[in-house]
């Protein structure tokens, strides 16, 4: 269930007094929004994932300065995406091989389908534009109505819609023709 | 017709991760924890944090109040004060009033700071 934006609010004035019930609300229905702002930025689930926790303790230390807590997600989603450019920026981000061989040998390494699943997602998402990645994500990732989107990007609802229809058009031409040499193998 | 047409993004969802919520827990704790600490450490200095803006606010919007009175009075016309000497002396008779110094003074076209 998403919450409404005065539901929002209400949660970020009881983690101003500290509550932790209410950083908990607040953690759950938006990290995963942060995540996909992240993102459409880095093209890395790993780090994109760094990074919206990063910025969600970030947002949480400043909270005070958000004027207006009715639009925290649209305040929030700033932080994460400012965040995630200027890791891209300074090369903080990088594929850290360390990492993923531990990961491998705690087995959280993604099955091999689901890794040519996700290669094939963020190659037809890099394909996108800056809005086009975070409109398609927001909505689709992570289920916001055109509404929200509106709201947290400053766009209006027509052109979030627009964004939608274009960037699921082209992903799924760039997802076809990835596939395609795969069932031409397969039937060879 | 959205549902039909969505991507599906289930490779690159976070939250298939079993260790999401534990994950999201603990930013949660640990924002909370700081938070409670801060609290503790400075109120006063958040609170004026949190207020200093709307303070500000109104201390303009009360500074504009006062200028505008100050500006409107200052501009009201000569007209509208009793200046002609005759008309308040006749003023003063007809209720009986003792004029001060000063009002004799002011009716009669000088300037008396009291």
């Amino acid at each position: 269930m998403r919450l409404s934006a005065t539901q929002v609010a209400e949660l970020v004035h009881r983690a101003r007094k500290g509550e932790e019930a209410a950083f908990a609300e607040l953690v759950r229905h938006h990290l995963r929004a942060v995540y996909a702002v992240a993102l459409g930025v880095l093209g890395r689930p790993e780090d994109a994932e760094d990074i919206a926790q990063e910025a969600m303790l970030v947002a949480f230390e400043r909270l005070e300065t958000c004027r207006e807590p009715e639009r925290f997600s649209g305040w929030l989603l700033r932080i994460g995406r400012t965040r995630a450019l200027n890791a891209l920026a300074s090369r903080r981000v990088r594929r850290d091989a360390a990492r993923r061989l531990l990961a491998g040998a705690r087995g959280e390494a993604p099955a091999p389908g689901d890794a040519l699943e996700r290669e094939g997602l963020l190659a037809a998402l890099a394909a996108l534009t800056d809005t086009q990645r975070e409109v398609v994500l927001l909505h689709d990732l992570d289920g916001w109505t055109h509404a929200e989107i509106a709201a947290g990007l400053e766009i209006s609802e027509g052109m979030s819609r627009q964004h939608l229809f274009t960037a699921r058009k082209r992903m799924r031409v760039s997802l076809a023709a990835r596939d395609a040499p795969t069932r031409e193998a397969d039937h060879g | 017709m959205d549902d039909k047409e969505r991507i599906d993004f289930g490779p690159l969802d976070p939250t298939r991760d079993p260790g999401w919520d534990d994950r999201a827990q603990a930013i949660a704790a640990r924002a909370a924890r700081a938070r409670r600490d801060r609290l503790e450490a400075g109120g006063g200095w958040l609170a004026l944090l949190a207020w200093w803006r709307p303070a500000l606010s109104i201390a303009a919007a009360l500074a504009l109040v006062v200028w505008i009175g100050v500006f409107v009075r200052d501009r009201t016309p000569v007209q509208a004060r009793p200046t002609d000497p005759a008309l308040t002396v006749l003023e003063w008779s007809l209720s009986g009033e003792t004029p001060v110094v000063g009002e004799l003074l002011g009716a009669a076209g000088g300037d008396h700071d009291d």
